[in-house]
């Protein structure tokens, strides 16, 4: 019955993609169709998770076939076990309450210049749920590729589903084409792996992990946290996920907050004991963790865009995970790490979807043209309250027990295990970042709940009105985790085990988050107008911009590229076309000569047929 | 299954395919001289034809099965002019089955397709036999045994190409800087057709001839047998580089691939099909069917020759293909970098190499052949190919079209899932293999493989900016709004072509149990590394 549900979990919002896609002849059956499938997978992953619960051991079964390869044997399989079971609920229940808000979020049929273009949209989302699924349950590194770019591309068509936008349009390619650059990564990793291991199945790798040939394992773990760092947005290849806040909000709520971009942190949990085995893949990954957290904090500090602000802080917050998985000591202890990755899913996928409410409400993403929201939607401000509180890591809300859970790993590993400098730097890093995203969501929810909504530029003024049910309901259902995720270390499934909170580092914490929460909500009870305003201009907008990378990739690669296009292209007619066109007279000649055989009747070209295959055989007579 | 294979067997035998493939080749002769068939009845009669000769495709290949050791079951063997050891010698075996299929599918596709989307130029009626005969012709390519009768199926396949092209090809194309459109444009492209892959045949007939001499039999199968026994290093090395040169210019190889782009952009859009999903792939399976396997050592020998220029297709192409204006013809480069793959999984002369370039054969004619049938119906609306005249906005304006496109794109840059991807993989993955004194590809193996690897995102970059340039973008700003959407009957014809690229995506295994075992014969027969 689990493996059953496994399966399930996959194919009901893939079916439901699929049957919008094509049968949906209103914008209302679409919906369904997605709501339908969203729902499915919800009750399939919570059968699959009671099974594990209460069944025990991993169970896997052939999902796609075997393939005999000659190398070995490619099993495409699945496999169920705690980790599958509580990620696939968590990405089930955010993606069923995306479905459902869209109905909402983008209503009506749009105009002309800028269609809604909904049953595109439900279904994509749908699509992108079953490839979320896949790579979740996947037991083969190829499957787990073949979800793994299945949401890339969702992504991307998600991304630019406003396509009449021209920065819709830029954000979608780029941020397929630097997760594909990653994805190289992946794939190249498959190649060593079959040519090596012989095997891609993430079990036996697992198993093998110990004995396989050192630098197999170190380079297959090195190419595939090329390819974690690319989906998991992670710095230097972190640059697509601000600009894809293109994308309508609800979709950035589930693939770019809550579960796509922490793909890469499931697979480095997915695979720890490879990645365990290899030379320096978890150092150099808690370095870059620590490089991304800290800096996509201070990024997000300094954004004006609500939606920016929150994707740098996603990017921070998948940092966390990240390190909180490469500081394990034991190849069996990716729990920290993946408890704030579960938290996250909620949390955060509440705050977009509050972010959602907000811009629908004022129809801008500036937190500028936001305030003042607490006298007129107060509730939709607690709900805000509740995220940006779990995602400081105030106790009780969910993120403060797995952000110290994080924490209190990285403090293990510097001080009584074997973590040395590298876990120092996590630990530093990650206690300055829980101060700066104190500071910031202190400052978000400050311009956003206080104040004075800054005068829109035409004069008219957002008039107050309620928002529909279906988008305040699925607020609702995410705060439970937001509010009551810390609950269940309680009763910890298999995967929590390794969930440790110790006192000191959780009372530490707490006060760095509540120093920097406190900061900037007093900052405007004293006078002051934003907490960021404390920043000299010029770093501001230094920060703003993230540090204007994308100026330095435009000039490391984009315009590079470019040029060799062009070189190549010029060369493929001028240089390489060379010789055909030395021959160009004799071309003419045979022109001449076969127009004169057109003129002909069509039984002539058959005579000739005839005859060629006759003088051939004649040819063949000669010489044999 | 077994009991069709058994009713086959008494009904016909093996005789079933020298039936498939003369069926096509007599009714194509019949619509050329039956000058009083009307267009509609032609068309329609060479749909049903093509349809019958899918069928017999399907019924053969299950005959052929189950595949499991390789060795090759269906075989129709009788001398025919036994001076020269000349036979008729019919067979089919995983290495040729999938072809077999593809051809018979994407005949029935352009016939279909001909039924209602007739040629400007008129003479429906011989476009369909053109295209009849080469579906037979391929249909040939594919399932004779015997050196001789290759060489002419292969040769056979060219005229009613050049044809098609010469007569129907677009005469329309603007003048480009140094590149003259119009009628001009339409005889160069035909002319450079005929000229390279007569040329390519030659010299893989000289090869042919030179290994036929030396051996004394022009029969494949008996030759890969021999599997290069009794000739001396240096002449399989000479007899193929006959035969690798040659087929070469038909795969095509960077370096002798400049006849493809002007001949895909002229052609018709059902030529345009069949020219990438018929024509380039003879040329990949005579090196498959003949190199490898007849000549083990010679071919270890120029492998990294190929190798180089496959390496060099995949990136040179793909980057040509990022500034190119004109869709038809970047889908046309496309394949050249595509068929890169292919060339590459061959030179690695490993199981999975060749594997791979079985299936990234079979995955290219699905996928360039769907993007070939949407570029052609975009087109026909709107009388251009020209990515700045089609204009931004296809989701909205065409959204079937759109998604068509969208679909064709997304597959051809290799997105694991559908049928792009494990081609590509499989080649790489074979090419990493083929490393140390023993492999084909030596030291180089592994540079290739990585550069092989980048390749994958290469694809990308420029289907993305296709995409971006005609699919996404304003409706509003296109110089051309309102085209009508691809009809009922185009969407038909395009769906088996999606649908097989889903089902090779994600079920492998329906074409790689096909190839596997045959594969690995030849490799075992041939001494390649394992």
């Amino acid at each position: 019955m689990t493996v059953t549900a496994a399966i399930l979990t996959i194919a009901l919002p893939a079916v439901a993609a699929v049957c919008g896609l094509l049968f949906a002849r209103s914008r209302t059956a679409a919906a369904e169709w997605g709501i339908v499938g969203a729902l499915g997978a919800v009750v399939a992953s919570a059968v699959e998770a009671f099974g594990v619960a209460t069944g025990g051991s991993a169970a896997s079964i052939t999902f796609l076939g075997r393939v005999d390869l000659g190398v070995g044997t490619l099993a495409l399989d699945i496999r169920t076990d705690s980790l599958s079971s509580s990620v696939s609920l968590a990405v089930a229940v955010v993606a069923a309450c995306v479905q459902i808000y869209s109905t909402a979020y983008l209503h009506g049929e749009g105009t002309p210049e800028a269609p809604i273009r909904y049953p595109a949209y439900a279904a994509t989302v749908s699509l992108f749920t079953a490839a979320m699924m896949l790579v979740v349950h996947a037991d083969d590194l190829i499957l787990l590729l073949v979800g793994w770019e299945g949401m890339g591309i969702c992504s991307y068509l998600l991304i630019g589903h406003h396509s009449e936008r021209a920065t819709a349009r830029a954000a979608a390619v780029k941020a397929f084409l630097v997760t594909r650059a990653g994805d190289l990564g992946v794939m190249a990793a498959v190649v060593l792996l079959l040519g090596s291991a012989r095997t891609t199945s993430i079990r036996a790798l697992i198993a093998a992990a110990e004995e396989l040939p050192a630098s197999t394992v170190t380079a297959a773990a090195l190419l595939m946290l090329l390819g974690v760092i690319g989906k998991s947005a992670q710095f230097p290849l972190h640059t697509w996920l601000p600009d894809a806040m293109e994308g309508p909000t609800p979709v950035s709520a589930l693939i770019h907050a809550a579960t796509m971009v922490a793909a890469g942190v499931f697979l480095v949990a997915r695979l720890l004991p490879v990645f365990f085995a290899a030379d320096g893949a978890l150092t150099i990954a808690a370095i870059v963790a620590s490089i991304t957290m800290l800096g996509a904090a201070l990024a997000a500090l300094a954004q004006d865009d609500l939606k920016r602000l929150l994707a740098y802080s996603t990017i921070s917050q998948v940092a966390y995970m990240l390190a909180g998985v490469a500081v394990a000591q034991d190849a069996g202890e990716a729990a920290p790490g993946v408890f704030h990755l579960l938290t996250h899913a909620g949390f955060k996928a509440l705050l977009f979807l509050v972010a959602g409410c907000c811009i629908h409400l004022v129809n801008s993403n500036l937190m500028s043209r936001m305030g003042g929201m607490g006298r007129t939607q107060p509730a939709l401000m607690v709900l805000l309250g509740l995220g940006l509180a779990a995602l400081a890591g105030i106790p009780p809300f969910s993120g403060f027990w797995s952000k110290e859970a994080v924490l209190t790993a990285a403090e293990h590993a510097a001080v009584e295990g074997d973590g040395g400098l590298v876990a120092w730097i996590v630990l530093v890093s990650g206690v300055l970042t829980a101060l700066v995203t104190g500071v910031y969501s202190g400052r978000a929810f400050s311009l956003v709940a206080f104040g004075d909504p800054a005068p829109s530029e035409d004069g008219h003024e957002t008039e107050v009105h309620r928002l529909p049910r279906a988008m305040m309901w699925p607020l609702w259902v995410l705060a439970v985790p937001t509010v009551g995720l810390g609950l269940v270390l309680l009763s910890p499934p298999d995967i929590l085990h390794g969930v440790h909170v110790s006192w000191l580092t959780a009372f530490t914490g707490t006060l760095v988050s509540l120093a920097g929460v406190g900061w900037s909500l007093t900052v405007t009870r004293i006078g002051g107008k934003d907490v960021a305003d404390a920043l000299p201009p010029g770093v501001r907008a230094f920060l703003r911009d993230g540090y204007r990378l994308d100026d330095v990739q435009d000039a490391l690669v984009v315009r590079p590229y470019r040029a060799l296009a062009r070189l190549a292209h010029a060369g493929d007619q001028e240089v390489v076309d060379f010789y055909p066109r030395g021959s160009v007279t004799v071309a003419r000649w045979a022109g001449l000569k076969l127009r004169r055989l057109q003129a002909g009747m069509a039984n002539g070209y058959v005579a000739w047929v005839v005859l060629g295959a006759v003088a051939a055989g004649l040819a063949g007579v000669v010489l044999s | 299954m077994s009991g069709i294979a058994d009713a086959i067997e008494n009904v016909t035998g093996a005789w079933i395919l020298p039936i498939m493939v003369g069926l096509p080749l007599i009714v194509a002769v019949v619509l050329v001289i039956a000058r009083r068939l009307s267009d509609d009845v032609a068309t329609l009669v060479a749909a049903s034809t093509a349809t019958v000769t899918f069928v017999l495709a399907i019924l053969a290949s299950i005959a052929a099965g189950p595949y499991r050791d390789g060795e090759m079951v269906l075989e129709l063997d009788r001398s025919w002019v036994p001076a020269l050891g000349v036979g008729f010698h019919f067979g089919m075996d995983g290495v040729s089955a999938p072809l077999v299929l593809l051809t018979g599918l994407l005949g029935v596709l352009v016939c279909v397709h001909s039924v209602r989307v007739r040629p400007a130029s008129g003479r429906a009626r011989l476009l369909v036999a053109c295209y009849l005969a080469v579906v037979g012709g391929a249909l040939a390519t594919f399932t004779v045994m015997d050196a001789v009768l290759f060489f002419i199926a292969f040769e056979l396949v060219l005229v009613p190409m050049w044809f098609a092209i010469a007569f129907w090809g677009d005469d329309t194309q603007p003048d480009a800087p140094g590149r003259p459109g119009g009628e001009v444009a339409r005889r160069d492209a035909a002319n450079r057709f005929i000229l390279f892959t007569a040329i390519g045949s030659a010299l893989m007939l000289v090869g042919l001839l030179y290994v036929a001499l030396q051996t004394g039999t022009t029969d494949l199968g008996k030759l890969a047998d021999l599997a290069g026994e009794g000739l001396s290093h240096d002449v399989q090395v000479i007899a193929a580089c006959f035969i690798v040169v040659g087929l070469s210019v038909k795969a095509p190889a960077f370096g002798v691939h400049t006849w493809l782009p002007p001949a895909h952009t002229i052609a018709p859009t059902g030529g345009s099909v069949l020219l990438a999903g018929v024509l380039l792939k003879m040329g990949t399976y005579g090196l498959v069917r003949v190199a490898v396997p007849i000549l083990p050592d010679g071919f270890r020998t120029v492998a990294p020759f190929l190798a180089l220029f496959a390496v060099l297709g995949i990136v040179w192409a793909g980057l040509a293909c990022f500034v190119e204006r004109d869709l038809k013809r970047l889908i046309a480069l496309s394949s050249v970098a595509h068929m890169g793959f292919v060339l590459l999984g061959i030179a690695s002369m490993t199981p999975q190499g060749l594997q791979g370039a079985l299936f990234a054969n079979i995955a290219h004619g699905l996928i360039t052949g769907l993007l070939f049938l949407t570029v052609g119906s975009l087109k026909d609306r709107h009388h251009t190919a020209d990515l700045a005249l089609i204009g931004a906005g296809l989701r909205d304006r065409v959204p079937r079209l759109g998604w068509l496109l969208a679909f064709g794109a997304v597959a051809g840059l290799g997105l694991p899932g559908l049928a792009g991807f494990w081609g590509e993989l499989l080649a790489i993955v074979g090419t990493w293999q083929s490393t140390g004194a023993s492999s084909s590809l030596g030291t180089a193996g592994r540079p290739f493989a990585v550069v092989a690897v980048v390749g994958t995102v290469i694809a990308a970059v420029y289907l993305l900016r296709v995409l971006r340039l005609v699919w996404h973008g304003a409706a509003a700003d296109a110089p051309q709004r309102v085209v009508p959407d691809a009809t009922r009957h185009e969407v038909m014809v395009a769906a088996p072509l999606v649908v097989a690229t889903v089902a090779l995506g994600l079920l492998p295994w329906l074409l790689l149990d096909l190839t596997g075992p045959a594969v690995r014969v030849l490799l075992i027969v041939s001494g390649g590394n394992q």
